[in-house]
């Protein structure tokens, strides 16, 4: 007889729609067909997270955004009246980049400052809101025209600083509908009071959709996370959500806190000066725990297709994933925190980050041994549990119902 | 004179300089996953015992405008954030045990 894993029920603060019971098809994950059927229907009728305004936050600062599932690459930058824009980094003359950046390493970072965009091939320029600035040796040329030669323009809208853009001129619906109900929760979350503290990225040889759902359940945490935080292998109740939510495309769940956590002498001397993201944070915020759980720890926050913003006391961080191919994903976090004011409170700090990076190499580390076997077609089906795994249910519901019924754009 | 690598009274810490005194956390990741799980121990005990201390010290001055033997020992203390894992959970492995590859995993700060 094996133990009962919980000592809490999982709370449903939704109706949770029906998603089909029993094992999933294995095909969504591993197939270059279904892939390209994504593309086309998932990631050009929803919006999809970019970055933050904030990142940009003077006129001329722009920030470039891979965006491979669009065979294309963003600039999104803020203009001289302030508004933030998005263009596709293609120069109408004839096709090079506008913007390039010395890379460094640093491959998946790169922003800069201009007051005009010149392209490096024959210098057309551009200004911030994409107008083609006169050209060297026009009179060579037939009669450009201004009204349709100048960067693309990508639609673009911001929620609460998060930065989305959407593939169609008229997108089906505006942002904030597109958000729904997972924004109302999230809506008075005080974001522009924190600072951008830490990101880490990788490319993973696997699938988007099982590279995310190895950050929406909790139930791997008393196993895989055994050797970072040993507390939550001793406590496999851990592995429950307090609560759970669906609202359409988009689910958020809850994790919880062991009231019995022993933390560690380097957790004991972060919380003694700041905030840690070991549990016991009490900073109540608003916009966080829609459920009022107790023993609350963090809200995961996904909104379809590819963006969670996981919220919690005092802290949160983001994950992006960017689909390559059916088997291939770039995975970027980035962490926030309220802003250090003191010396102690900027090395608490550093223990929330090197707390979640330790934790977040466990997770990707299945990833791409998931993925090898996967594509062995040795599976033709996973066996998932409906509760703790809903949030894995319901990204495959989601995925195979938008690629069944969605338009290509 | 030499100039003094951190402050007056932590003379005892000035062995993990300038290793341990770096500025990024991506430059201290990488002393981490390079280093024996003896010298990461040595680290961790060795700040750990005077860590309130160092504190107290540091929180007499601001952030933003520490002296090079302040922001020493800053970021001495910011290795032993960096370390503390490494030494609690891990046994002293400088790379996440069964992690995703150090090599491929980018840390942009
Ligand atoms: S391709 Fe840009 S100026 Fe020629
Ligand atoms: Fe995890």
């Amino acid at each position: 007889m094996s133990a009962p894993l919980s000592k809490h029920e999982m709370k449903l603060g939704t109706p949770i729609p029906d998603m089909g019971e029993g094992p999933i098809s294995v095909e969504p994950y591993v197939s270059p067909e279904f892939f390209q059927q994504e593309k086309q229907k998932i990631f050009r009728n929803a919006w999809i997270e970019v970055c933050r305004d904030d990142m940009i936050p003077n006129p001329g600062d722009y920030q470039i955004c891979p965006m491979e599932v669009w065979d294309s690459e963003l600039i999104v930058v803020r203009g001289k009246d302030n508004q933030v824009r998005a263009f596709h980094n293609i120069c109408p003359h004839r096709g090079m980049k506008v913007v390039r950046l010395d890379h460094d390493e640093s491959s998946n970072f790169q922003c800069g400052h201009a007051s005009v965009l010149i392209c490096p091939f024959h210098g057309w320029g551009y200004n911030l809101d994409g107008s083609l600035r006169p050209v060297m040796g026009e009179e060579y040329f037939d009669k450009i025209d201004r009204d349709q030669v100048g960067l693309l323009p990508v639609t673009l809208d911001i929620w609460n600083g998060f930065v989305f853009v959407h593939y169609q001129k008229e997108p089906p619906q505006p942002l904030r509908e597109f958000l729904g109900a997972l924004a109302d929760d999230m809506e008075e979350y005080p974001f522009d009071s924190f600072t951008h503290i830490a990101r880490y990225s990788a490319q993973a040889k696997c699938n988007w959709k099982a590279s995310m759902d190895a950050f929406h359940e909790a139930y791997h945490a008393a196993t895989l996370h055994g050797g970072s935080i040993p507390e939550a292998a001793r406590l496999p109740e851990g592995s429950v959500p307090t609560s759970a939510r669906i609202y359409g495309p988009h689910h958020s769940l809850s994790m919880w806190a062991s009231p019995d956590f022993r933390p560690s002498p380097a957790a004991v001397a972060a919380w003694k000066y700041g905030q840690s993201f070991s549990a016991g944070g009490e900073m109540k915020l608003p916009g966080a725990n829609p459920g009022n759980d107790d023993n609350w720890w963090f809200d995961i926050n996904v909104f379809f297709p590819n963006f969670f913003c996981d919220t919690g006391p005092g802290w949160y961080f983001t994950y992006n994933f960017r689909p390559i191919s059916e088997s291939e994903t770039v995975w970027v976090m980035d962490i926030f925190q309220k802003k250090a004011e003191t010396c102690s409170q900027r090395i608490a700090q550093e223990h929330t980050k090197v707390m979640l990076r330790d934790i977040v190499y466990e997770d990707l580390s299945t990833l791409e041994q998931t993925q090898t076997m996967l594509s062995s077609g040795l599976l033709k089906t996973l066996n998932i549990s409906s509760s703790l795994e809903v949030a894995v249910r319901h990204l495959h519901a989601t995925a195979c119902e938008w690629v069944a019924e969605q338009e290509p754009a | 004179m030499m100039e003094r690598q951190l402050p007056e009274g932590f003379e005892a810490l000035e062995r993990f300089g300038p290793k341990w005194f770096a500025d990024t956390e991506k430059q201290r990741h990488r002393l981490r996953t390079d280093s024996s799980p003896d010298d990461l121990n040595d680290l961790y005990e060795a700040v750990l015992e005077r860590f309130d201390e160092i504190c107290a010290e540091l929180d007499q001055h601001p952030l933003t405008e520490l002296s090079v033997a302040h922001q020493n020992l800053l970021n001495l203390a910011l290795s032993f954030m960096e370390v503390s894992l490494a030494v609690e959970a891990f046994k002293g492995a400088g790379k996440v045990p069964f992690g995703f590859d150090t090599e491929r995993w980018e840390v942009h700060f």
